[in-house]
């Protein structure tokens, strides 16, 4: 039995779907990632599981136990939201104290819980401060502590970095995930930014429009992102429209850039939604992806040519960046980023110069369903 | 000022949890109530005290002859300002902050008293003041409603003015002194204890919530 089910819960928002049959899972000690665009539901999502908001239908379930009716106090649930919500007119410690007025607990118990917790998120000495003169990372690590201090049974946090500036946010992920294993509390990660939750959560559910769109690790995801959707939030390449068909006993798909085999399905109709079509007809509204390592600067055998022009190039510690568009016969392109190992050196013609043209290895393209 | 202080609180509470309510039958039913405290000021405070005296002869409420006649008056009119000076900070606390304090453990008796209460304080003095000020300076129903052996200062002093004499004058101009010390007295007070409320809470929300407060008026 999961630890925490959801069960085709729905929430309507005057009128406005903003939860649409979801169901899902959670195995205890498990972090699972809630990845979005924002708007698609994520975080009613935690709200409907914090007992904040009502499921309009469905249930949600802990240990087998339907949770509705139970008031947010008594679930034992921790959340921290994206504005960290301190209370203003208690300092650090007090804050961190909060959770544990309630639990039976000595006061050199709830002193002792107090300091704990602030040395696991590194702020040994901030008790006595005002939680107003605090930095913004710091006032994250106070509400980390906060929710964790009253032990919950379920961490869920909102979009816990996306107050920070870029340079913090990669610190504190670190030390986030650090916290996490530390404790080993079963969490929800809610964030529409992919990097983030490829990095902490060990299952990531993507949601779209209230609906679950795919349950995976990262690198399911990554490897084979269910639809051109998934393809197009996580950045995994350029996206072209085409069609399949047979030629011979295989399948190809016809797209703007040129005719490519259906290589990851072994030659078979691609996957995707019952077909509508008979078994070996043309078959509309399909995508190709091209990841970035299917790019080759030379010609290959097997390889397909396509035409190509660079956008802009920048240099990274790894290398440097390529930005290439891949030139459609309709105008329209699809840009991907290339890595180029090494620095260069200056003066040398460089392999983008006068770039026109690529090559593309069909065994790293996908075919996904629109 | 304390019963207007007692009716305007939980009237506030009402017509702010009201407002953000989601049925529509709710949100309607809290503006009416809004709308139906805010009357007082409305009227003339002359009508106000006619209306207790024509309304309040009968039985049970025969408050004709009783000392807490004028303090009723007095709270009536002070009732639109205090709600209007909590609803505003009422409203701005982030409604997340009742939630975090929930999700940790804290029923809606403790939210209340551990998150609402602290972070309004500076909103309550603020309320205090303007029933306290408006209470002093009450003329219009209490004049109306005065009896010989219940009289506010105001009223003493319109009286005194209104008769000849020297004497009369003189009175009436040291009562305004003493009224002018009251007020001053008071509101000194309040300052000094809105002062060191704000040292010990520095509460930012509070501070905005009241400026906020500030421009209703």
């Amino acid at each position: 039995m999961p630890f925490l089910e959801w069960r085709e819960v729905c929430r309507d928002f005057n009128g406005r779907r903003a939860l649409d049959g979801i169901s899902l899972a959670v195995n205890e000690g498990e972090i699972l990632g809630i990845l979005g665009p924002s708007g698609s539901g994520k975080s009613t999502l935690l709200r409907v599981t914090a007992g904040l908001e009502t499921a309009d239908t469905g249930k949600v379930l802990l240990n087998g136990e339907d949770l509705a009716g139970m008031p947010p106090h008594l679930r034992g649930f921790g959340l921290m939201f994206q504005d960290y919500c301190l209370f203003p007119h208690l300092n650090v410690e007090e804050n961190v104290r909060f959770g544990l007025k309630r639990k039976g607990w000595s006061p050199t118990r709830r002193e002792e819980r107090v300091q704990e917790m602030l040395r696991l998120v590194g702020l040994q000495g901030f008790g006595k401060r005002n939680v107003l003169t605090l930095s913004g990372g710091e006032q994250q690590r106070v509400a980390l502590a906060r929710s964790l201090a009253p032990k919950p049974r379920l961490l869920m946090l909102d979009e816990p970095l996306g107050a920070l500036d870029p340079l913090l946010r990669e610190n504190l992920l670190v030390e986030l995930k650090e916290v996490l294993r530390e404790v080993s509390v079963t969490a929800l990660y809610v964030t529409h930014d992919p990097e983030e939750a490829m990095s902490l959560a060990g299952k990531i559910a993507l949601v779209n429009a209230g609906r679950l769109i795919q349950l995976g690790a990262p690198e399911e995801l990554i490897r084979s992102p269910a639809s051109s959707f998934v393809a197009s939030f996580l950045g995994l390449g350029a996206l072209f429209a085409g069609t399949c068909r047979r030629l011979g006993e295989s399948w190809v798909l016809d797209t703007q850039i040129g005719v490519f085999p259906a290589c990851d399905t072994g030659g078979l109709p691609p996957r995707g939604p019952a077909p509508r079509y008979p078994a070996d007809s043309a078959r509309p509204g399909q995508m190709l992806l091209v990841r970035p390592e299917a790019v080759r600067l030379a010609p290959q055998p097997r390889a397909i040519r396509a035409s190509a022009h660079v956008i802009s190039r920048f240099f990274k510690p790894a290398g440097i960046a390529i930005r290439i568009a891949l030139e459609g016969t309709n105008g329209q392109d699809g840009e991907l980023e290339y890595m180029l190992p090494g620095t260069g050196s200056s003066g040398a013609p460089q392999p983008w110069d006068g770039l026109r043209e690529v090559w593309l290895d069909p065994a790293r393209c996908l075919v996904l369903p629109e | 000022m304390l019963l207007s202080l007692a009716l305007g609180i939980p009237a506030a509470y009402l017509i702010a949890r009201g407002q953000v309510a989601r049925g529509r039958v709710r949100r309607i039913g809290a503006s009416t109530i809004d709308l139906l405290f805010l009357l007082p000021l409305g009227t003339s405070a002359v009508t106000l005290g006619f209306g207790f005296i024509v309304s309040l002869n009968a039985a049970p409420f025969d408050l004709r002859g009783s000392a807490l006649l004028i303090p009723i008056a007095h709270s009536l009119v002070a009732l639109p300002l205090v709600i209007r000076s909590l609803l505003a900070p009422l409203r701005s606390i982030n409604p997340r902050l009742r939630e975090s304090a929930s999700l940790l453990g804290a029923g809606p008796a403790r939210v209340r008293l551990e998150i609402d209460l602290p972070l309004l304080s500076r909103a309550f003095v603020a309320a205090a003041a303007f029933a306290f000020t408006v209470s002093l300076g009450e003329f219009g129903a209490t004049a109306i409603l005065t009896r010989p052996e219940l009289i506010t200062l105001p009223v003493l002093i319109y009286n005194s003015l209104s008769r000849p004499g020297e004497l009369n004058q003189g009175q009436a101009l040291a009562l305004s002194v003493l009224l002018m010390a009251a007020c001053g007295i008071g509101l000194a007070a309040i300052e000094r204890f809105r002062t060191r409320g704000a040292e010990s809470a520095e509460y930012r929300g509070a501070e905005s919530a009241e400026y906020r407060g500030a421009e209703l008026f």
